[in-house]
């Protein structure tokens, strides 16, 4: 590991100024994890667990405004949260484990990388090494021919087809939130669904931030009213791995028939994958599994899947179907 | 021979509780080594363990603590190094006793820091990268994997090792509870075990087996000891 | 492959040619008799004759027709027309001259009377073999109709239905599977050291190591046994070169190395205690005869003594050793203080069983029985190991906490093997790809099934005086296909490579209620 200057910030002021080609450290489980791996080598870490962004605060439109600095664990155990916007709440908890729970933010985990071996190894990107557009541009990608059963189906490109790993950020998909950044230039705030960037040919861009920007809020919108939210994660062993494939819905059933609808899918997206097909397939129809069915083979009609990730495919409808079941009993 | 230890094998330790480790003779503690660096008018003195551990470039320390078992307050302070570039100084306040820390590189994980610099060997390194839970620890109350933070970030915390919770004679409930059920099998992950299930005690988590699965998957066990680990966490809960 | 030095056309016979169907071999895709599967698929086993020549009078089927498991049992009752072929006129050739089940007369030892149709189960407990038929040597010891029986109890075997899919519970379809385990015994070199301490304390020194398994424990166990003092008065000291030689920890044979050199090493050293004892000026028992001695809960007391009811050892109320009673003898360290020694040192050797010609006589294994269950969501593809059941036949357990322990592992262990573990080669670079725990998946707490650990108990008398084989692998020998077969049983899914994935899975047919 290189080492790096290391300042603690105080304010989101002294957090902006420090910034300059160095990185913010909050729970430092994304971070830590990539420079042991030399995938990141910031030159300068910017401590901001100090910063006054650790709140879960009732906006005055009815939603929700989430610190970037409260823990995943916090966050998925707030009374709101588990009582409002319950999908969140289910995502965060399947996800990685109780210790990281307590470690990781908001703001970490809107930011975390992928799990792609390839992306992960020390040598990707370099002379000799694995072939990594993501880590150096146009220097090829490993897994379309190599290991990619964790793989995406969706969103991916000829340059790459990494998972994004989050389940929060499905559910936050799902929940049609929004985040707010601060930089040097001032404040603005970004709609979920632009914030996360598919690979197309820059996979080295992952997200809408600018150089020296800070995640400082998540804002929910005020929940919908007698609609109910579920999350399913469906992976090879029943804890402590990232998914397969998962689904978050948000649904509000009259008459037997869907109202409203929010669908999004994680473990098959190369960004939490917001599933607008899947909605409008949905929308005004009655409660039945021949609907589900076809809400998911739309859901699932772009995939592009390779060898060995082809089972995602199959298992995402699958997904699908439980969790508007479950979403609309 | 009137002594617990054939003198033979002094280094070896005494399995009973009512016998605690000797300290380490003068001749088996430490190599003396030229220093990697020059430093005119220090004298410094190498334990092997500082010298394999590896902690970067300027991670040249100096201790003379013996291998002592569960007694932090026996350890000595590491001496002072010159600082470098990507050194500082930190004070961390481990299991209520505070260790000031100087020339503490700056990419030192809590875990290393823990281990190498404050000798609590108690807390295990499995992966080092957050995936097995062998070096789990409380911060401020709350179980955390020790591998992924660095060591600097803590000045001002709390933090409990497995060191922290009991002693022998006067085991955690948990650490009793441990034994009583057989909860280990080689016991690498049983520090990490323990810290997680003392922890979870405070979450709020339901109140059936399956919750304690889930809550403790956290901590892998290799040697499969699930089965007895759930059964020392019930009975803690249980009584709580 | 060599064609390229192939002679030309016509030369090709007496030429060396590789074989044409050899690459299949190597590869693995050469398909057996036993390779091949389908659904339904059944076993036969036939009922033979055991008279040379004779009339079937009467085949009474009603008990084995009841039996869980049976499909049918052809006899010459039920069969249809039996063909047969007409001796060098025909191109097949039969080896029967005359087919079984035509009639009902027997015309040679061995004949087929009847062919069982049926599930594995009853298969195995019916094929229970009472020798080794490998090596046409006894057992030692051989539990494992009864490991079968008793895992079909726990589990209610009986309630088996064989159709994929058929069962359920709690709106999961439920897969039940069995396999048999069996695991090799022996007893291995070992020596080991007692020294009885002026202390008071026991201490035993021995090379082998304490990975976990229990070994340090057995140690401290055995002393106890034969002395009486209390464990927390015994130093165990392993895991050094410089110790006497000890055995590594695996093949599930440490305990049956360790106990005969323990028991052997206190057995001298007590002989030796107990003769000083009658030979020291001082002490209380000079001039006495050593055989009317004996040591228990430390002190050194006549048999009579012993007899009368002064109790070695006293037991608090949750069975633990109580200190010393105060009751009469002499306390070992007493004696050796009195003669002025610096303590009483023996060592003793296990005497392995491979140099044994009583235990060469005999085939030791240890065996076993795994009753698994799957819940499968066909809806989700979702498949988890809800409930095993372990029966073990592995000897005497010496310590019931450690033996237990490595069972339940083992079955652990065994859901990581079946479900979840693989290396996954990068073909380019031959580099392991997913070599981290996050990515190479073994079992976490979450994962755990139910288990349930039971051991006969039965001692071998032929591995040691203590009857104790050994517990470590033998846990997971079965576990794999007891999983595997309940994942069939499930699904209808049939899979022949580890670990089951849920790629594998989602083929089956199986759907929801």
């Amino acid at each position: 590991m290189q080492t790096f200057e290391y300042i603690k910030a105080t304010t989101v002021d002294k957090a902006l100024a420090g910034a300059n080609g160095g990185k913010f450290i909050a729970g430092g489980t994304t971070l830590v994890d990539l420079m042991k791996l030399s995938v990141e080598q910031p030159s300068g870490l910017v401590d901001i667990n100090l910063l006054p962004l650790d709140k879960i605060e009732a906006l005055p439109n009815g939603g929700l405004r989430i610190g970037a600095l409260v823990r995943n664990s916090d966050l998925a155990w707030h009374p709101e949260v588990q009582k409002s916007y319950a999908v969140l709440s289910q995502a965060i908890l399947s996800g990685a484990s109780p210790q990281l729970r307590n470690m990781a933010t908001t703001g970490g985990n809107l930011l975390q990388r992928t799990r792609c071996a390839y992306f992960r190894e020390p040598n990707a990107g370099t002379p000799g090494g694995y072939g990594c557009n993501k880590r150096t541009p146009g220097t090829g990608c490993a897994a379309l021919d190599g290991f990619h059963r964790m793989h995406a189906v969706l969103g991916t490109s000829e340059h790459c087809i990494a998972t994004h790993p989050s389940d929060m950020c499905v559910a936050m998909a799902a929940l049609e939130a929004t985040v707010l950044v601060e930089g040097r230039k001032g404040k603005r705030t970004i709609a979920f669904a632009d914030f996360h960037k598919v690979p197309g040919e820059t996979p080295h861009v992952e997200n809408a931030l600018e150089p020296g920007e800070l995640v400082t809020y998540v804002d929910l919108p005020k929940p919908v009213e007698g609609s109910r939210s579920v999350y399913l994660k469906l992976r090879d062993r029943a804890s402590y791995e990232f998914a397969l494939a998962s689904a978050a819905v948000v649904a509000k059933v009259e008459g037997g028939r869907i109202r409203y609808i929010r669908v999004a899918m994680g473990g098959v997206g190369t960004k939490p994958w917001r599933s607008h097909e899947a909605e409008a397939s949905l929308m005004r129809k009655a409660v039945d599994a021949a609907h589900f069915r076809e809400a998911a083979e739309v859901a699932l009609a772009a995939a592009h899947p390779r060898t060995d990730n082809a089972f995602k495919v199959e298992l995402a409808k699958r997904c699908v179907v439980r969790t508007l079941k479950m979403a609309t009993a | 021979m009137a002594e617990p230890f054939d003198l033979r094998f002094k280094h070896l330790r005494s399995r009973t509780p009512e016998k605690p480790n000797k300290e380490l003779a003068p001749d088996q503690h430490s190599l003396e080594l030229a220093p990697l660096k020059d430093e005119p008018g220090k004298g410094s003195r190498f334990s092997r363990r500082s010298f394999l551990s590896g902690l970067g470039a300027t991670g040249l320390l100096a201790s003379a603590a013996p291998l002592v078992q569960a007694a932090p307050a026996s350890v000595t302070e590491a001496a002072d190094v010159a600082g470098g570039a990507g050194t500082g100084t930190v004070t961390l306040r481990v299991n209520g006793k505070d260790h000031t820390l100087r020339g503490l590189d700056i990419r030192a994980t809590l875990l290393d820091t823990l281990r190498e610099r404050i000798h609590l060997t108690g807390t295990k390194k499995g992966c080092d990268h957050g995936q097995c839970g062998a070096c789990t620890v409380h911060v401020n109350g709350r179980r955390v994997n020790s591998c992924l933070s660095f060591a600097v970030m803590h000045e001002g915390d709390e933090i409990t090792t497995i060191e922290g919770l009991g002693k022998p004679g006067n085991l955690h409930p948990m650490q009793a509870a441990f034994v009583e059920h057989d909860g280990y099998q080689c016991g690498y992950c049983t520090s990490g075990q323990i810290m997680s299930a003392v922890a979870l005690l405070k979450e709020p988590i339901g109140p059936g087996d399956e919750d304690i699965k889930h809550a403790m998957a956290g901590n892998i066990c290799r040697c499969g000891a699930y089965t007895n680990i759930v059964a020392a966490v019930r009975e803690v809960r249980a009584r709580a | 492959m060599a064609t390229a030095n192939l002679p030309h056309a016509a030369n090709i016979i007496g030429a060396a040619v590789p074989r044409i169907d050899g690459p299949l071999k190597t590869i693995g895709t050469a398909r057996y008799a036993v390779d091949y599967d389908f659904p339904g698929l059944a076993h036969a086993v036939a009922v033979q004759s055991t008279i040379a020549s004779g009339r079937i009078r009467r085949l009474d089927v009603s008990a084995a027709e009841g039996m869980p498991g049976m499909l049918l049992i052809f006899h010459h009752g039920n069969m249809d027309k039996v063909y047969r072929l007409f001796p060098h006129q025909d191109d097949a050739n039969m080896s029967e001259a005359r087919p079984p089940f035509e009639d009902d007369k027997i015309y040679y030892w061995g004949k087929y009377i009847a062919v069982v149709v049926a599930e594995t189960l009853e298969l195995r407990i019916k094929n229970d073999a009472d020798r080794d038929e490998g090596t046409n040597l006894p057992f030692s010891s051989r539990h494992l109709k009864e490991c079968f029986t008793a895992g079909a109890e726990k589990i209610c075997w009986k309630q088996h239905t064989p159709e994929p899919g058929s069962m359920r519970r709690n709106g999961k379809i439920i897969g039940w599977g069995l396999a048999g385990a069996s695991w090799g015994a022996a007893r291995i070199a070992c020596s080991a050291t007692v020294e009885l301490c002026p202390n008071g304390r026991i201490c035993v020194r021995c090379a082998t190591q304490g990975i976990g398994t229990g070994t340090y424990t057995i140690f401290a166990q055995v002393m106890h046994a034969k002395t009486g003092v209390a464990l927390d008065h015994i130093d165990v000291f392993l895991g050094d070169s410089s110790l006497p030689d000890g055995p590594m920890s695996g093949g599930s044979m440490t305990t049956s190395a360790i106990l005969p050199a323990a028991n052997n090493a206190v057995n001298s050293a007590i002989a030796r205690l107990l003769n000083i004892a009658t030979l020291t000026p001082n002490s209380p028992l000079f001039g006495a005869k050593p055989d009317t001695l004996t040591l228990s809960g430390g002190r050194i007391r006549t048999k009579e003594q012993e007899q009368a009811g002064m109790h070695g050892v006293a037991f608090n109320a949750d069975d633990t050793p109580a200190s010393r009673p105060p009751a009469s003898g002499v306390p070992f360290e007493e004696v050796i203080s009195l003669a002025r020694l610096s303590g009483i040192t023996a060592t003793g050797r296990t005497f392995p069983s491979f140099e044994d010609p009583k235990a060469k006589a005999y085939s030791m294994h240890s065996f076993g029985a795994h009753f698994a269950e799957v819940e499968w969501e066909p809806e989700i593809a979702r498949l988890r190991v809800s409930r095993i059941f372990s029966i073990f036949d592995c000897g005497r357990i010496i310590n019931l906490k450690a033996g237990t322990n490595q069972i339940l592992g083992a079955a652990v262990m065994g859901v990581g093997m079946t479900l979840l573990e693989e290396t996954h080669y990068e073909a380019r670079s031959g580099q392991p790809i997913n070599g981290t725990f996050a990515d190479y998946l073994v079992p976490t707490c979450a994962d755990l099934p139910e288990l349930d650990v039971t051991f006969l108990d039965y001692p071998d008398p032929i591995v040691n005086e203590y009857g104790a084989r050994g517990v470590g692998e033998i846990g997971m020998a079965g576990m794999a296909p007891a999983i595997t077969a309940a994942v069939y049983h499930a699904t209808g899914v049939r899979v022949r490579e580890l670990p089951v994935r849920i790629e594998d899975l989602l083929k089956s047919k199986v759907m929801d209620a």
